[in-house]
């Protein structure tokens, strides 16, 4: 049993990147929220169900005296079109995924996940973990004891060393919150079991009423069996830490126009490196020549590395060879897990 | 997100109908989802279209144009050169007298600017 110690107690002892929803780079309101897309910065939203979502960035949060912590915004999922009857195969889960590299620590160790909920719908509901080939998973059961209110719940789990656990920048550990689960995923608690295991029998069904909502705030993963107070991070660090998964800008950058059908400009290195080589979508592009330029640009083919943009190009239409301009655009850069 | 599909885009990985650039890495979860749509027994469109093909050539030759007529200030210079020399030598100025290359060079100018006010009427 790990002991409770000044090593892991501190600001950077939350293995969770944005679990005080600090951080929301693709927006702060999704209605509806898309099925498998990413709303606040490393939370995927799945939702396999005939009930619609709204993920929202809220204001309501577990106060000071309540948690002994200050958050400014937490995740609100809220139900816009309910499913009363849950099908063997529905599920609305929060997922939040780890890189082997984050994980490799923890291979071996008991972890210990504690979160502040507010649900209108009270009854169990659960936290799963899963394996890196997500053949095996650990559900583990929760009580939201009082509607709409806000409470501090608090599971472990040990990592077994015979389990799978990928240890480089691929997914390792998956944890999921889950709101809503049909029979063909709900599996024994407490124990690893083989399947897609989400939840148990006791999950009830969050999603039977526009009137509920499900609130995730605090969220907090350390070594050993103790939930240590919560505490942020500097703004700084928790941004980084989500940008190695996604971020965006905006670029203006003089470009050449290296071949009749191509601009082409300077490497750009990304805000940080990134877990894998990311899915890059321009946005916004404008492609201002210089005199003799006449260039109007087209679609964009480019990637890059984990570190930077590789040999940016863009496809023009009457760009003149040698000429050079000046290139604005949007990117959006997503090495998610 | 079940609709949307693919397009090559040479070593680079392929682009998404959203405008997505993906990158071939085994790594990056879009390239694992393109994976497992080509899987499913789908294929994805050529990296350029009939009509971008064709607008790609049109600027290569509008290029190539340029950059041939760029050079022809070099001839231009050898013909006055020439036509100087003919002069100073008090000798009528005939085509005979005129670098047969010079003359080939300024036929095949007058073709190229032809072309030019072709494509850009």
């Amino acid at each position: 049993m790990a002991k409770l110690s000044l090593s892991n107690i501190g600001p950077m002892d939350n293995r969770i990147i944005n679990g005080d929803f600090d951080i929301w780079q693709r927006g702060t309101s999704f209605a509806p929220a898309v099925n498998g897309a990413f709303q606040t910065d490393r939370w995927e939203y799945q939702n396999g169900s005939d009930a619609v979502n709204s993920i929202l960035q809220s204001t309501d949060v577990p106060t000071f005296a309540e948690s002994g912590h200050t958050s400014k915004y937490s995740l609100k999922v809220d139900c816009t079109t309910a499913d009363s009857a849950v099908a063997a195969t529905d599920y609305v889960i929060m997922i939040y995924r780890m890189e082997g590299l984050d994980v490799s620590p923890l291979i071996g160790k008991t972890i210990t996940v504690s979160f502040w909920v507010k649900s209108t719908k009270t009854g169990g509901f659960m936290v799963c973990f899963y394996n890196s080939s997500t053949s095996e998973g650990y559900p583990v059961e929760y009580t939201v004891n009082a509607s709409d209110t806000w409470e501090k719940k608090t599971v472990s789990v040990l990592l077994p060393t015979t389990e799978s656990w990928t240890t480089s920048n691929a997914v390792s550990l998956t944890v999921y919150f889950t709101i809503m689960s049909g029979s063909d995923f709900q599996m024994t608690p407490d124990t690893w079991n083989a399947g897609y295991a989400i939840a148990t029998s006791n999950q009830v069904n969050g999603m039977d009423n526009t009137a509920n909502n499900f609130l995730l705030s605090q969220v907090k993963m350390e070594v050993g069996y103790v939930a240590t107070p919560f505490t942020g991070r500097l703004y700084a660090e928790e941004l980084a830490l989500c940008q190695r998964y996604y971020h965006t800008d905006t670029i203006n950058i003089l470009a050449t126009c290296y071949n009749p059908a191509y601009i082409r400009i300077s490497p750009i290195f990304w805000k940080v490196t990134m877990r894998a080589v990311p899915t890059v979508a321009y946005s916004s592009v404008a492609w201002i020549p210089t005199a003799g330029g006449m260039g109007t640009i087209g679609a964009q083919y480019s990637t890059g590395s984990t570190d930077q943009f590789a040999n940016p190009i863009w496809n023009t239409v009457t760009g003149t060879e040698g000429h050079c301009g000046q290139v604005t655009f949007t990117y959006t850069a997503d090495a998610e897990l | 997100m079940s609709n949307l599909t693919y397009k090559l885009m040479g070593d680079n990985g392929v682009k998404r109908s959203d405008g997505a650039c993906i990158p071939n890495c085994d790594d990056n979860r879009d390239w694992r989802l393109y994976q497992e749509w080509l899987s499913e027994g789908n294929t994805p469109e050529p990296q350029f279209t009939p009509e971008e093909i064709a607008a790609k050539a049109l600027a290569e030759e509008i290029s190539d144009i340029k950059t041939e007529l760029r050079s022809a200030m070099v001839w231009q210079f050898r013909m006055i050169v020439e036509l100087w020399k003919a002069l100073k030598a008090n000798t009528a100025a005939q085509n005979s007298d005129i670098d047969p290359d010079v003359l080939s060079k300024a036929a095949s100018w007058m073709t190229k600017l032809d072309r030019l006010k072709e494509i850009d009427e």
